[in-house]
């Protein structure tokens, strides 16, 4: 596999051969770069996630090993330089489970991709803020869940969980409450209007 | 505590597993099939090492002859 070395080179450099190698490349060619300071590190990783590009990044001593799987069929015809721009802040997302399942149809298939979905949360990065869940996504975070534990996991990491409490009341659920905090609808929807993003599987 | 993995051929053999290991007892996580062993998307289900041997007997008494356990592949650091 090819690798890039752009240890020692300070941004634009590491963006514009990692741009020329990715664009000598077909879509799942992989390559991988070397860089040596945090700044040029973040800045083609978020070229790459800009631009259909697949990256995983492993540190070794002082060095960043970024492994590229191109996605995409097209050129790349982005502006690398302006990558060099650091990125402002971006407020969190907040995640909404606006019911048990992941999408409509069978309950058997959302019910399962729902749990898996839950149990990739903790590997994508950055982390939500909050998680919340109403109608009947109230059912993932009571006694019986196979859901409990991955969510008390989340929440120590510092994410909010917040159950409806009208929906919990409604299904009977309040005393089987196993993670997070009963909310109400003033709070779900301040949460909401002062998220980065809404994500709702 | 090790994970192991357990991979199958199809969405509907993977549900009838997790539901299959829940109904024993057992510790079992819904997990997408991890990169390093699949990019098309796909259901794993993630089991402790020591339930092995368990949960390979269910796979076979459910009729889910197919069923692999696998290790779970080592992480890149999340920098």
């Amino acid at each position: 596999m090819k690798t890039v070395d752009a240890r020692g080179m300070a941004c634009p450099k590491p963006l514009i051969l990692t741009k020329k190698a990715l664009n000598e490349l077909g879509p799942g060619g992989r390559f991988t770069v070397l860089i040596d300071n945090e700044t040029s590190k973040q800045n083609v990783e978020r070229f790459c996630r800009d631009n259909g590009v697949e990256v995983s990044t492993a540190v070794e001593g002082a060095v960043f090993t970024l492994s590229l799987t191109k996605r995409g069929t097209g050129t790349i015809v982005a502006n690398e330089k302006a990558y060099c721009a650091p990125e402002a802040p971006r407020k969190p997302h907040v995640i909404v489970f606006r019911s048990s399942t992941m999408g409509n149809g069978p309950e058997d298939l959302g019910g399962i991709l729902m749990k898996a979905f839950v149990n990739t949360i903790k590997e994508v990065s950055p982390l939500p803020s909050h998680l919340v869940f109403y109608n009947t996504g109230v059912h993932l975070v009571v006694n019986g869940s196979p859901l409990v534990g991955p969510l008390a996991e989340l929440e120590k990491k510092g994410i909010a969980v917040l159950a409806c409490g009208t929906c919990l009341d409604y299904f009977g659920l309040k005393a089987k409450l196993a993670v997070g905090t009963v909310s109400n609808m003033f709070t779900i929807l301040e949460t909401l209007s002062s998220a980065g993003s809404v994500i709702a599987p | 505590m090790t994970k192991v993995i357990v991979v199958f051929v199809s969405t509907r053999a993977a549900i009838r597993a997790e539901r299959a290991c829940l109904a024993a007892g057992l510790t079992c996580q819904a997990i997408p099939v991890p990169r390093d062993i699949s990019a098309g998307c796909g259901i794993a289900l993630e089991i402790r090492e020591q339930d092995k041997a368990a949960v390979e007997a269910i796979m076979r008494d459910a009729g889910i002859p197919d069923a692999r356990v696998v290790p779970r592949p080592a992480k890149p650091d999340i920098a």
